[in-house]
């Protein structure tokens, strides 16, 4: 029977049709690539007929490569992963196009025969972990399960297996995690367990979508290094889809940008970012905020407009009513995609000048910040706290008596605020930052601590404040959804604080809304609008403008832009910026996003665990000498920029729970810089540590001296 | 040198209700010599060549045209591929020269690569003659000199030490029996960055050792 | 999205709420039923051929004729007018008291919705335990105690609805004041109680009045029941329940006198229902 396979090409030659080898066969003897789309076309049934969800879209994935495919929210980009796994829906199906995976169409045939065409050879990370994970089974069952069901597997064998793999992943205590439930690891580990879910199957392609937008950054970039590592060593194709631009230049070997249902540019990462051909592309990268870009010095350029709805396209190029090129043959002909330069494709008629320069986009001047510097010469402080506390009171597990416990959500902080600044605050989700806004808003009441402001003690609930008091003091909230009374139009929303506040005459108060509605670039036809006609970024802006109407002394910012396309964010951070300087408002600022914070904020505050680590000036918190944990934060920020080099520092393990928060530094049980110390840092774990002067404005709250401190390399490089 | 550096991963396969026409096309328009066919989880079922593919005229002689036309329609993969048990495999963690000697020994051109039962990769007669092009740093630029030598303990360090005290760095180097001089050994030896001249000054001034080929590549 | 071609303001509120019920066939095969209810109450003196009240000792259980299309109760009555007469009793209680229970449960819910603690955990077991009590049970109690009269089966079905009511507005209420809005309402400083009724009560609105259309149909049902039980209306005013009872002793001699009167129940009952449930299925379809 062997015979049956022996030296079957030793007497053809490419005369028989078998095409012979590339020239180079150590670059892929076998070179298909693994995933191929082409000209894919999605349609979703809905009650208004069908809506073309993707149209066009054509990409190739080649064997061990990562391949992004970048998009604002309902791009469609969800919805190329899902046609792929044929995970549609019922109302989804593919109207046009093919999916070739190694080779093979995916696209018309039944359930089952996909099933065994695809067999194990195609995974998929969702966004939430807990998705793929049965929250009733122990993990190491669910693990098994994959090796056991179709293998033949024994138990015992599968599970040291998966116990192999959760050690590939960098699980710790992988044999601990296999006993416990889902719900009993964070959030982290969780992505991690599904990852190698994921790669027991040794797939040949791994759909990734969006598996760390939901982690903090510091988790977020230990798993982008697990994708990287993963990839090289199971030489799996990836496919990574992400919002975020930072995280795509980390992962990526090419990209693919999509816009309103369709690719709009496709090339290697560096051009992509670098050499950008397609006016939407170009549009991205000039609206994001780069680490070390700030206010003072540059722009950041929103792309005007909205994505148009896909029952709803414009006639000619999609992108074109909201393009800076845009000329008359853009409004009737649609481009088709063509290739700029070998190996980039973009659908633009122009995009070969836009590559090559000859169309610049507009340049706006950069924001006056005249009249804000003049307002902040007065140096007054609006707002000082000194050793703030807030605890909540824990459920007690005990049913009757047992000790009280406290989790300690902000414990001992200072902070000042002076006229016309902007404080930011950074750090991990659970680090108390929101609590001690809410404190100083009212909307928590203090255990502890003094909260002054222009001299007035605010340390009560806002119950209790008087009508002046809390007209100063107002606040920007994260959710756009949310932060709307969906009941009520947008006119009337504004409109109250202004009656409440008795700011103006009860019948000016209509031409004052309208006169904030055109601040906030919105105009007079948005007062009778209803929340849920209104975009997310309109809303953010309507959010905005209620908390702006009664002229407050001081606007506190919950993440205002972080649930918002880049595109928008740009605008709606811009236009903070312009009540900042018509106002003169002094702003606190919560982020995660560093490069926002740094963009947007004169002082920063970095926070941990209940506590202020680092206080300084917004330069001085981006250069050494920085906090450990700063230094952490900064070198797991995703940078949108493919040149950009960040020393590897990694966390280990997670939070520690502010209900028992580590004696000492609380930093200590992950800080990677306690060696530096003597004897280990055994002082860390005993004293809490100094603060440390490095100038005027900028302390740090560590034991390591600051010699030491300031001897440590930038953490961003940028290699041009 | 081991398996797993040098196969395939995720090569191309078949499922065993995949009709011939179509497995004939697959492997036609990809170019494949071989196409592992697996069941659910990846378990290795079979193994389709062209060898296998190719119908039996005797069968088909006794046929009428249009018998022909159902007959060849109605075949799947699952009625010609060679049977998992006749199957030759190897695993990832085997030397690729072993697994060069399960090829040449059984005279077949591919081998499956097996974990656990599940087919994790393949490895073929290509793959091994791209590694022996690897071997002999085939891509670089340098001067390939084959010496002949006595088979004696020692001369290897000889060749090395008299290269070495050039100053020259080797890209490569390989010895075999010599194939028309019994008792004698034949070494290769690619060294960059000299001229083809100066090699042989410096080494044939080697005791017992003979330049038999030199050469710029 | 556009906008252009659709009324604007309130007017396309109005007309976008009214397309959601002409979206459903379910919903609209409701509305048909209730309307055609509310058209015979309203026309009812037009409608009826004879007086509710009137009784012909000659047609005593008699089955339809051309005189009485129905037939005629045990009494001689008009069974047709006083199906029609009685369209006007049950239309009119049934939405009064379900309308006094919503507003009873709402405040009730809200408050302990809203503020929590306490409050909450007193209102809410008080009304968990009258909820713990068959409903049957209950009524029976309070119409014992406070004796028959429209008045006071709308107060009973108000006491034994109000609880389901709070319970409903009061998840709403948990869940709504966790949104971002009602912490910049507490931020600009505002009255809890402007709070409770305008930033959180006009979003509960949805569930609350769809919720309200199956109380109308339940309470349709209480009505009935009560009347069947003799605590209802007192004779002889034409009563869906009370016509029932006086039949079923001649179920055997005149069954149709039962029918009619169970047909009307349960088609209002019916109508409610698919009213409701196709409601809820549109607006909460495509969210």
């Amino acid at each position: 029977m062997h015979e049956s396979h022996i030296q079957d090409n030793a007497q053809m030659g490419p005369s028989d049709g078998w095409i012979p080898l590339g020239k180079d066969p150590l670059q892929q003897p076998r070179d298909v690539p693994v995933l191929s789309v082409e000209r894919l076309a999605v349609s979703y049934e809905t009650r208004y007929g069908d809506v073309p969800a993707v149209r066009d879209v054509s990409f190739t994935v080649q064997r061990g490569e990562a391949y992004s495919i970048v998009g604002e929210s309902g791009c469609g980009k969800s919805t190329v992963a899902f046609s792929i796994v044929s995970f549609l829906g019922r109302n989804g199906k593919i109207v046009d196009g093919h999916v070739l995976f190694q080779g093979r169409d995916l696209v018309g045939h039944s359930e089952e025969e996909l099933r065994k065409l695809r067999g194990d050879r195609i995974s998929m990370v969702y966004q939430d972990p807990m998705q793929a994970l049965n929250p009733s089974l122990r993990i190491g069952e669910q693990l098994a399960e994959v090796l056991t069901v179709h293998r033949g597997i024994g138990q015992s064998e599968a599970e040291d297996r998966c116990i192999h793999m959760l050690e590939q992943v960098h699980m710790p205590d992988p044999a601990n995690v296999m006993r416990r439930y889902p719900h009993q690891i964070s959030g982290g580990q969780q992505q991690r367990v599904v990852i190698a879910m994921a790669l027991l199957n040794d797939p040949a392609l791994l759909i990734m979508d969006e598996p760390t937008t939901a982690l903090d950054v510091t988790v977020e970039a230990a798993v982008l290094d697990l994708v990287a590592e993963l990839q090289h060593k199971f030489d799996t194709a990836i496919m990574y889809i992400s919002h975020n631009l930072g995280v795509v230049a980390r992962v990526s070997d090419q990209v693919g940008v999509m816009y309103a249902g369709t690719m709009v540019e496709r090339a290697s990462v560096n051009d992509v970012y670098l050499r950008p051909s397609h006016p939407y592309t170009l549009g991205l990268m000039r609206c994001v905020p780069r680490l070390g870009m700030d206010k003072a010095a540059s722009y950041l350029y929103p792309i005007r407009g909205r994505v148009p709805s896909p029952r709803n396209l414009p006639p000619g190029c999609i992108f074109e009513p909201r393009c800076d090129f845009a000329r008359p043959v853009c409004r009737q002909k649609s481009p088709e995609m063509c290739e700029v330069e070998p190996e980039h494709w973009a659908r633009c008629h122009f995009a070969a000048e836009i590559l090559s320069g000859k169309l610049e986009p507009p340049q706006d001047a950069v924001p006056d910040l005249q009249a804000l510097a003049e307002r902040r010469a007065s140096d007054e402080t609006v707002l000082r706290v000194a050793r703030a506390k807030t605890y909540y009171e824990a459920p007690s597990k005990q049913l009757i008596g047992g000790e009280k416990q406290y989790v300690k959500a902000v414990d001992d902080v200072s902070v000042e605020m002076k006229r016309g600044h902007t404080l930011g605050i950074v750090g991990e989700s659970g680090c108390g930052k929101s609590t001690l806004v809410k404190t100083i808003i009212g909307l928590e009441s203090p255990t502890g601590g003094e909260f002054e402001f222009m001299g007035m003690d605010i340390s009560m609930p806002v119950s209790k404040r008087s009508l002046d008091l809390i007209k100063e003091l107002q606040m920007v909230f994260q959710n756009p959804d949310a932060t709307l009374n969906p009941s009520f139009s947008v006119g009337s929303q504004i409109g109250r604080p202004l009656r409440r506040f008795k700011a103006v005459p009860a019948h000016q108060v209509r031409d004052e809304v309208v006169r904030i509605l055109d601040l906030m670039r919105l105009g007079e036809n948005y007062y009778n609008r209803l929340p849920r006609q209104l975009s997310g970024g309109e809303k953010q802006r309507v959010g905005i403008a209620r908390a702006i109407a009664g002229r407050p002394e001081l606007v506190l910012c919950d993440e205002p832009v972080s649930a918002l396309d880049v595109s928008v964010q740009a605008a709606v951070l811009n236009l903070l910026l312009e009540v900042q300087q018509e106002m003169g408002t002094t702003m606190a600022f919560i982020a995660h996003d560093l490069s926002v914070v740094r963009f947007f904020c004169d002082t920063i505050a970095v926070m941990y665990l209940g506590q202020i680590v680092e206080f300084g000036p917004a330069e001085a918190i981006y250069a050494p000498p920085y906090h450990p944990y700063t230094e952490a934060l900064l070198s797991a920020v995703p940078i949108p920029d493919p040149r950009a080099a960040q020393k590897h520092i990694r966390l280990s393990g997670s939070v520690p729970s502010a209900l028992h928060p580590p004696s000492g530094c609380r930093f200590h049980t992950r800080c990677p810089r306690r060696l530096l110390l003597p004897d280990g840092g055994q002082i860390c774990t005993v004293e809490p540590p100094p603060w440390q002067r490095n100038t005027d404005e900028h302390r740090i709250f560590c034991h390591i001296p600051l010699d030491t401190l300031r001897q440590m390399d930038a953490v961003v490089t940028i290699q041009e | 040198m081991l398996v797993r550096d040098y196969m395939t991963r995720h090569p191309m396969m078949g499922e065993p209700t995949m009709p011939i026409v179509e497995a004939q096309r697959y492997m036609w328009e990809h170019n494949l010599r071989h196409l592992p066919i697996v069941g659910d989880g990846k378990r290795l079922l079979g193994l389709v060549t062209r060898q296998t593919l190719l119908v039996d005229p005797g069968r088909l002689a006794s046929l009428d045209v249009w018998e022909i036309t159902s007959y060849l329609s109605g075949l799947t993969v699952k009625d010609v591929m060679v049977q998992a048990q006749d199957v030759i495999s190897t695993s990832s963690d085997v030397t690729i020269e072993e697994a060069a000697r399960t090829m040449v020994e059984n005279r077949i051109s591919c081998l499956p690569v097996i974990e656990a039962g599940v087919v994790v990769g393949i490895i073929t007669e290509t793959d091994m003659l791209c590694q022996l092009m690897e071997l002999m740093a085939t891509r670089a630029h340098g001067v390939r000199v084959t010496i002949q030598m006595p088979d004696v303990k020692g001369e290897l360090a000889k060749l090395v030490s008299a290269i070495s005290a050039q100053g020259w760095g080797i890209l490569a180097c390989g010895g075999v029996p010599a194939p028309k001089a019994p008792g004698k050994w034949e070494t290769v030896v690619k060294i960059r960055n000299v001229s083809k001249d100066d090699i042989v000054a410096a080494l044939s001034q080697i005791e017992g050792q003979e330049i038999i080929d030199v050469r710029e590549m | 999205m556009q906008t252009t071609g659709k009324p604007s303001g309130p007017g396309r509120q109005v007309w976008e709420n009214l397309s959601i019920v002409f979206r459903s066939r379910v919903a609209t095969a409701g509305l048909v039923i209730i309307l055609f209810w509310i058209l015979v109450a309203i026309f009812a003196p037009i409608l009826a051929p004879h007086d509710p009240l009137a009784q012909d000792s000659s047609a005593i259980n008699q089955a339809p004729s051309r005189q009485y299309l129905l037939g005629a109760d045990n009494l001689g009555r008009d069974i047709l007018s006083r199906l029609i007469y009685g369209s006007r009793t049950i239309l009119l209680l049934a939405p009064l008291s379900v309308l006094c229970s919503v507003a009873v449960g709402t405040l009730l819910g809200l408050i302990g919705g809203y503020f929590g603690g306490l409050i909450d955990e007193v209102v809410m077991r008080i009304l968990d335990a009258i909820m713990a009590f068959p409903t049957i049970l209950l009524y029976l109690i309070i119409i014992a105690a406070i004796g028959p009269s429209a008045l006071n089966v709308v107060l009973a079905i108000t006491f034994v609805g109000a609880p389901g009511v709070a319970r409903l507005v009061r998840s709403l209420t948990l869940d709504i004041r966790t949104r971002d809005y009602i912490r910049a309402a507490e931020t600009r400083g505002e009255n809890p109680f402007y709070i409770m009724f305008l930033e959180i009560l006009p979003n509960a609105r949805g569930p609350i009045i769809i919720d309200s259309m199956l109380r109308v149909g339940y309470a349709i049902f209480s009505i009935g029941t009560l009347g069947f039980l003799g605590l209802g209306l007192p004779p002889p005013t034409p009563d869906w329940g009370g016509m029932i009872s006086s039949a079923r002793k001649f179920i055997w001699t005149n069954p149709l006198g039962v029918l009619w009167p169970a047909l009307a129940i349960s088609s209002l009952v019916v109508a409610l229902n698919l009213f409701a449930d196709g409601l809820r299925e549109e607006s909460t379809r495509y969210q």
